[in-house]
Order: structure tokens, then C-alpha cells, then sequence
């Protein structure tokens, strides 16, 4: 079960202002992510910008968890994200004196839930237990890098290469660019590549 | 021997345009997330015909704000092109691609430029220069323990400290080892909850002071000044540390490019990419001083194999000459 250290206070939170401190929180931890609020299907998710990914993060409290999950994947059916963690509130975090003990009791506490991302065989979802925050942005970031390693650069280096590869066998049928010798000079000249040093060895 | 030479000048035909493709590339992958961020910079989205004219444009205009360090050799080798229908397709296929990649997102904060460096022009360059691919994993693991090692002297906790702090690779290829220290360098910063936390402040620190590269190459130093400028399009940066210094015979002198720092009375000349750098008047005007400052890290993947023979005699009798006073790396 999540676990949470810190007092609790008079005022009760929403889970809207949780969500959107925990995403501040989360980018200021290394995420290097722009954390906005955004309306999605009439309640606010918190979207945040990971290199160019986006991020949804969904909170409730913990006896939401079938509700949140379905929410969280629904993100990325939906084409809002890239990817989404769901995290489950632990019991009375909502409870704070202020914005500064809300912070406080965030920073302490240990989260269950899950992250939600496309691999090649549809929606998969990773489960995690008593994250800490720090925990959290490790799983975020190891989610972000598979993806990243996995999919997305292997595919755009595979296309480039195409391209790079039509281009070189089109003009060499063609010769249009090289019939003489005064491109191949250019280019050299501007790579800084004399035909001195591309003889060498 | 006469079908050998045209054989062998087809190949290096063929080698140059791969390059020059890729630097286009490279170029139009920059502009396109500049084009998010700069309202005056033209989307390639929505380019216009002829298609070498809209770019040399859009990449003036990018020149005149900043940015000189990236799109100058790429302008270079823009306007090298005769303008034709074979161009205007090949810059075609370029954008093509450049917004795909660009689409993604994610390849501008990661090595990306380093993975088709390696993948596609290794081959292509490798045989001339000794190029060596540092891995991605290799060099955030270097780096790391680099920079997060307890270290007597350092304090990379404090902004100030951090901007103060110099690490060069002399030898920095496509800018692998580069942009892991980059990585490692902002990470420490991070861990430190500063009070702004100023992003922003630190890429420019990091870009403009911090992180020196030099290599033999070119295109090479180009990719550096990308692969470090693209880990935040947001903020602009004016000038770079990053150079390229001769290597091989040239004007009857034998030059080891970054070996020649090794030199005690010999100023190091090179290739610059900073608009205010001081031009010495060599090799076309492009050479000028390479500052040379006292370096907190070396972190580099030695190249040094594979040279032609007067350069490994030259190397011999550098070595011998000096069998003390040469730096580990």
C-alpha cells in the first residue's frame, strides 16, 4: 500500500492541484519538462513536454486504481500522448495546511502505479510500488530511452539512410553534379577536405 | 591505372555528396525546430519553390540572429549546388526527411546525429582520418564517472562554479563524449535543487564556456556544435569553443592537429566557428588562434592510428623528442 510521511492539516486538497504540483515537482527533478495543465475529456490532466514526448501524468486516490489505469492508458489510445503514468495518491495526502505542507508531504511520500507506452505490441504497462519521486523520474526516464533507443532512432537512422542512399546513386547515374570538377571542389573546399589528406594511407 | 583513378574518384564523388547530405540534413533538422520557437523563420512545411533559394534564405535569416556556429558551412555547402532540377529534388528529400526526424521530437535531445555519423559516414570518412565512433553508453558512462567522482577541487553544485568549470575532447568527432558531459554537467547541477533552477543559463554556460572541442574535421566539428546546441532549441547561442585544427602537410609544414597543443612554443591555429574570433590569415583567411585555456577534464576517445606514413614519422619524432611532457587523455 502507499505510505506517506508528513502532518496532516485542515484543508483538503483537490486532485487537480496534486497532479499539477507533482508534475512541477517531477520537472523540477531532472525531467527537463515543461509541466502545463491541460482539459482533456472535461478534466484536467497534467501534460508534460519530454524531449519532445508527451507525458501525460493521472492521479487518484488509491482505491481508484481500475478507474485511473483505464484513464491513463485511454491518454495514449487517444493520440493525446506519447506516454502516461498513473500514480495512486497514498490515503490523507490530500490533507495539507498549505501549498508549502502539500509540497512537503509530496516530496515524502511513496506512490504506487504505472507507466503506459507503445512498444511494438500494442499499449504495455510497466507497474511500480513505493516510488519515490526520485524512483519515479528513473522509471520515466527508462521508459523514455527504451523508446527512444529502441524505436524512433533506429527507424529515422534506417530512413535517412535511404534517403542519403538515393540521393548518392541518383546523382552518380545522372552526373549531372559531377561532370566536371568544380562541385567536388567546392564541397571540399567547404568540408575542409583537400585531396591531400583524402589520399592519405 | 586510368579506370582505378576514375573508379577511385566516383567513390570519393560519391563520399563528398553523402556528406554534404547529411550536413543539409543536419542543418534542416536545426531549422525546423528553430522554425518553433522563431516566428520569422519559415517552417519547412511551408517552403517554396525553388527550394535551394527558400532555404539559403531561411538560413540567413537564422545567420543574422545567431546560430553561425551551425548553419555556416551549412549555408556552404547549400550555395556550392548548381541550381537545378537535381537539386531542387535532393533538397527535396532532405526536408523530407529533416521534418521527420524533426516531427519525432525526441532526436533532438539525444545523440542522433552521432548514430548516422557512425552508421553512415564512418565508412566514407573513417578510412582517411582514423575516425572512431564512441558508443552512446560508453560515453555516458565516461562522463559520469568523470564528473561525478568526488573530486578535491571541483564544485559543480554552484552556477557560478559550474561556468567556471572547462572540459575539452581534442579529439570530439561528432560530439558523443561532448554531449554526455553536457548530460552529466546538468544533472549535477540539478541535484544540487538550485534556487532557480536556471536551464536556460546553463546551456549557455555550457555551450559558450564550458565544453571545448577540437578534431581534423570539418563536418565533425559541425556535428559537435549541433548535437550540444540541439540539447535546447529554445536558447540561442552565439558563440562556441568548438575548432578544427590542420592536420597533415600543409604549406611544407606537417601539422598533428590537436597533438600541436603539445608544442610549447607554437600557437595553435585552426578552424573556428565564432563570429568575433581573430582571423590569422592562413589557408584563405580561415585560420585564427585557438584559445587555449587550463582544462578541468580532458575526456576523449584517443583517434591517433591509421595515419599515413610521414605523419606517423613526424608522430615518432614528436614522441621522442617528448617522452614526458605529453598529457595522458
Amino acid at each position: 500500500m502507499p505510505t506517506r510521511t508528513g502532518k496532516s492539516g485542515d484543508h483538503r486538497f483537490r486532485e487537480e492541484a496534486i497532479n499539477v504540483l507533482l508534475g512541477s515537482l517531477l520537472a523540477g527533478r531532472g525531467l527537463d519538462a515543461n509541466a502545463e495543465t491541460i482539459k482533456a475529456g472535461g478534466r484536467p490532466d497534467v501534460l508534460i513536454n519530454l524531449g519532445g514526448l508527451k507525458l501525460v501524468l493521472e492521479g487518484r486516490q488509491s482505491n481508484l486504481r481500475n478507474v485511473l489505469y483505464d484513464d491513463a492508458e485511454a491518454r495514449i489510445d487517444d493520440g493525446l500522448a506519447d506516454f502516461s503514468i498513473a500514480v495512486l495518491y497514498p490515503a490523507g495526502l490530500e490533507s495539507a495546511a498549505d501549498m508549502t505542507e502539500l509540497k512537503s508531504n509530496i516530496e515524502a511520500s511513496q506512490f504506487d502505479g504505472a507507466i503506459f507506452y507503445i512498444n511494438g505490441a500494442g499499449i504495455a504497462r510497466k507497474e511500480f510500488m513505493h516510488a519515490s519521486l526520485d524512483e519515479l523520474i528513473q522509471m520515466i526516464n527508462t521508459v523514455f530511452r527504451q523508446r527512444v533507443q529502441n524505436d524512433v532512432v533506429r527507424q529515422q537512422v534506417a530512413q535517412l539512410e535511404g534517403t542519403i542512399t538515393e540521393i548518392v546513386d541518383r546523382a552518380s547515374k545522372s552526373d549531372l553534379f559531377f561532370d566536371s570538377d568544380v562541385l567536388a571542389d567546392r564541397l571540399k573546399h567547404a568540408l575542409g577536405m583537400s585531396d591531400g589528406e583524402a589520399k592519405e594511407d | 591505372m586510368a579506370k582505378q583513378r576514375k573508379t577511385s574518384k566516383v567513390q570519393g564523388n560519391r563520399d563528398l555528396l553523402r556528406i554534404a547530405s547529411f550536413i543539409l540534413f543536419d542543418a534542416a533538422v536545426f531549422h525546423e525546430a528553430l522554425s518553433a520557437t522563431h516566428k520569422h523563420v519559415e517552417s519547412l512545411r511551408r517552403r517554396t519553390k525553388p527550394l535551394q533559394s527558400f532555404l539559403d534564405t531561411e538560413w540567413q535569416k537564422i545567420l543574422a540572429i545567431n546560430y553561425e556556429p551551425v548553419f555556416r558551412l551549412s549555408r556552404d555547402i547549400l550555395i556550392s549546388f548548381p541550381s537545378s532540377q537535381e537539386t531542387e529534388w535532393m533538397l527535396g528529400r532532405v526536408c523530407d526527411s529533416a521534418l521527420s526526424a524533426a516531427s519525432s521530437g525526441v532526436l533532438l535531445r539525444h545523440d542522433f546525429m552521432g548514430r548516422v555519423y557512425h552508421k553512415l559516414l564512418l565508412r566514407t570518412t573513417g578510412h582517411y582520418y582514423a575516425t572512431y565512433y564512441t558508443s552512446v553508453p560508453a560515453a555516458t558512462l565516461l562522463a559520469n564517472l568523470a564528473v561525478k567522482s568526488p573530486h578535491p577541487t571541483w564544485k559543480l553544485d554552484q552556477f557560478d562554479d559550474l561556468a567556471g568549470f572547462r572540459v575539452i575532447d581534442p579529439a570530439c568527432g561528432s560530439g558523443t563524449l561532448l554531449s554526455a558531459t553536457y548530460m552529466a554537467l546538468k544533472d549535477a547541477y540539478i541535484l544540487s535543487r538550485p534556487e532557480p533552477l536556471d536551464l536556460a543559463g546553463l546551456h549557455r554556460a555550457l555551450v559558450t564556456d564550458v565544453l571545448h572541442g577540437w578534431d581534423v574535421l570539418d563536418f565533425a566539428a559541425h556535428l559537435t556544435l549541433t548535437t550540444l546546441s540541439l540539447h535546447s532549441n529554445r536558447v540561442s547561442v552565439r558563440e562556441a569553443n568548438v575548432y578544427t585544427l590542420p592536420a597533415g602537410e600543409t604549406g611544407g609544414a606537417v601539422r598533428l592537429g590537436s597533438l600541436d597543443r603539445l608544442i610549447p612554443q607554437q600557437e595553435l591555429l585552426g578552424h573556428g566557428f565564432t563570429r568575433s574570433s581573430v582571423k590569422k590569415g592562413l589557408s584563405g583567411g580561415r585560420e585564427q588562434e585557438v584559445p587555449v585555456e587550463p582544462y578541468d577534464l580532458v575526456i576523449m576517445n584517443p583517434p591517433f592510428r591509421n595515419l599515413s606514413t610521414t605523419l606517423r614519422h613526424s608522430l615518432r619524432e614528436f614522441s621522442e623528442q617528448r617522452p614526458c611532457t605529453a598529457p595522458r587523455a
